[in-house]
């Protein structure tokens, strides 16, 4: 399948040159696609279902920067959004060859998702940390490179671990406050290759939440466990009972 | 991870089991793998080539690992039935894994010989089908059931008696140094701004020994038009040439920012374990199957500290032979 990119160098100069802009206009849009370039063979990918995907997600983020229940939790946010780029992407038949191409993913940033990208990294408390300026560390959230830094990625994977047999993916955002959990303690250590071992924590921290010190002693008790399992073939249950044995040891 | 691998044991008499299962070998094509090893193939060989476990290098090693898992299941009155083998792929950019292979001990046991075929070129796994970042692929024995809990005995389901594990790099892993583009902005940044014809430039100010310190402290950059020249025209004999000579440039300047920050401080191996630096060891210090040789790592650490430069020339030992070939070819006029 034929899918669109955007390589390095046209992504690092229209980043900076974009710096200051909350959201990209038609003029900015065109200047991404003057720089696209195809990518595989056969049938071009629709990206249609994924930018009617990318509308319900402008809509559903206005909504939620209102809602109390949200408003100071951009990483929960983000965990609602994701649910939204994960079905958007399966709509559009994303080949396997597309997700694992960083130029597809730094299109589909700078082609949809600028707003989103700037947004989340301008919630952080302190103006020295706000990041999309001259000099800041801002391509690290385009570029795809980090999983867990990357805002695209991190929300795929984020998404892609929530979704449970029934085809829910609640636990993405079910917890509240969750940066640290999944930027910390699930997307890049050994947890995350178990989708059924990630669902259990996340259940439990929404269920009896840990404050951070606790939740960071408990996941790394659980990090230092997995060394001794093969937890690939668990059934919820078995999940389950090992994320409680952990977490009563620091409830 | 810092703390992620490290592991503790609370289980007695597996050492014989797992020393067996050690000598389980992996194959991409020809490429072999040790246990815990570490290797780099091209795209096209990981995407085409079959992968192969061998469970011992002939039937009499696999009779003995067969025996020596049946003698760590019976010192601890494990059935034979809540015993599995199995073989486990994961993408480890985005977290997708499948098992490749799986069978109980006597499933196992009654295998015509050590050899595996785990993915043919038209039936591959997803994992096996991503070549942007490494994969990993783990093989071990465990518990397929949770069994009574007694001390010193493994009892929830899924705790390995032995296992090892592999990593294949098909060769475009992205989180390396990829040059960035030097245009005016970024001279202004790193205050070379009236040195408007340098061409290459290498930002290694941040300490690359210190565990908290990641690859994006590092700058490669390249003169805007020209990177824009190599990444348009990425097959030329220069091209490739000056890739290799930039890979070179910035080793050289991490290794030299290495040797002054070692014996700065003064640092020990063990201070900088799991940063940069010790990842760069780590990639040159593995023998011809992929594993990390401590005594060679060991040695090029003492290298770093007293006499970069033959660290560096080390490095560039290690880039493909056609190097030399490729500089007297470009010198003499071909393209």
């Amino acid at each position: 399948m034929r899918y669109p990119t955007l390589n390095r160098t046209p992504l690092t100069t229209l980043a900076k040159r974009f710096l200051g802009k909350e959201e990209l206009g038609p003029d900015e849009r065109a200047q991404v696609k003057a720089h696209l370039v195809d990518r595989g063979s056969g049938d071009t990918m629709d990206l249609r279902p994924l930018a009617k995907r990318v509308k319900e997600m402008q809509s559903l983020h206005q909504e939620l920067l209102d809602d109390p229940d949200y408003e100071n939790d951009p990483d929960r946010i983000e965990g609602r959004l994701s649910e939204l780029l994960h079905r958007g992407l399966k709509a559009a038949g994303m080949p396997d060859e597309a997700l694992d191409d960083k130029d597809f993913w730094q299109y589909l940033v700078m082609k949809y998702f600028w707003w989103l990208v700037v947004w989340r990294h301008h919630t952080v408390q302190h103006e020295k940390y706000k990041q999309f300026k001259e000099g800041g560390k801002y391509l690290r959230y385009l570029n795809h490179e980090k999983k867990e830094v990357s805002v695209l990625a991190r929300m795929y994977i984020r998404a892609d671990l929530a979704l449970d047999d029934e085809g829910s993916y609640e636990l993405a955002w079910k917890g509240k406050l969750a940066t640290d959990l999944w930027q910390s303690h699930l997307i890049p250590v050994d947890t995350g290759y178990t989708p059924v071992l990630v669902r259990a924590i996340l259940r439990r921290q929404a269920s009896q939440p840990l404050t951070r010190d606790p939740l960071r002693l408990c996941a790394k008790d659980i990090t230092r466990s997995n060394t001794n399992v093969v937890p690939t073939g668990w059934t919820d249950e078995d999940a389950d009972e090992y994320v409680d044995h952990h977490w009563a040891m620091h409830l | 991870m810092a703390s992620e691998h490290r592991s503790s044991r609370p289980y007695s008499g597996l050492r014989k089991c797992q020393k067996a299962f050690q000598e389980t070998v992996l194959r991409v094509g020809d490429v072999e793998v040790a246990h815990n090893g570490s290797r780099q193939v091209s795209p096209t060989e990981f995407l085409n080539e079959r992968f192969q476990i061998s469970f011992g290098e002939d039937r009499q090693s696999f009779a003995t690992l067969v025996s020596e898992l049946k003698t760590a299941a019976d010192t601890h009155g494990i059935s034979s039935d809540d015993l599995k083998i199995v073989v486990i792929a994961s993408s480890t950019y985005w977290k997708i894994t499948k098992e490749l292979f799986s069978a109980s001990l006597d499933e196992f046991t009654a295998l015509d010989g050590p050899n595996v075929t785990l993915a043919g070129r038209h039936d591959r796994e997803r994992p096996l089908t991503f070549t942007a970042k490494t994969l990993r692929i783990e093989a071990g024995c465990l518990l397929s059931k949770t069994i009574e809990k007694r001390p010193l005995r493994p009892f929830r389901k899924g705790t390995w008696l032995a296992k090892t594990h592999y990593a294949i790099n098909p060769g475009q892993d992205f989180e390396g140094f990829e040059p960035k583009p030097l245009d005016a902005p970024a001279r202004s940044d790193l205050k070379i701004k009236e040195h408007e014809q340098t061409q290459r430039f290498m930002d290694v100010e941040a300490d690359p020994t210190d565990p908290a310190t990641t690859d994006e402290d590092f700058g490669l950059y390249v003169d805007e038009l020209t990177l824009r020249s190599l990444e348009e025209n990425p097959r030329t004999l220069g091209t490739s040439l000056m890739q290799r000579i930039l890979g070179m440039d910035m080793a050289r300047a991490i290794i030299y920012r290495a040797s002054k920050a070692i014996n700065d401080g003064p640092k020990s191996m063990g201070d900088i374990k799991n940063s940069v630096f010790d990842n760069v060891l780590d990639a040159f210090s593995r023998d011809d199957k992929g594993a990390v040789s401590e005594d060679t790592k060991e040695k090029l650490f003492a290298n770093v500290k007293a006499t970069p430069e033959i660290f560096v020339s080390c490095v560039e030992d290690t880039l493909e032979a056609d190097f030399g070939k490729d500089i007297r070819e470009l010198a003499s006029g071909g393209e």
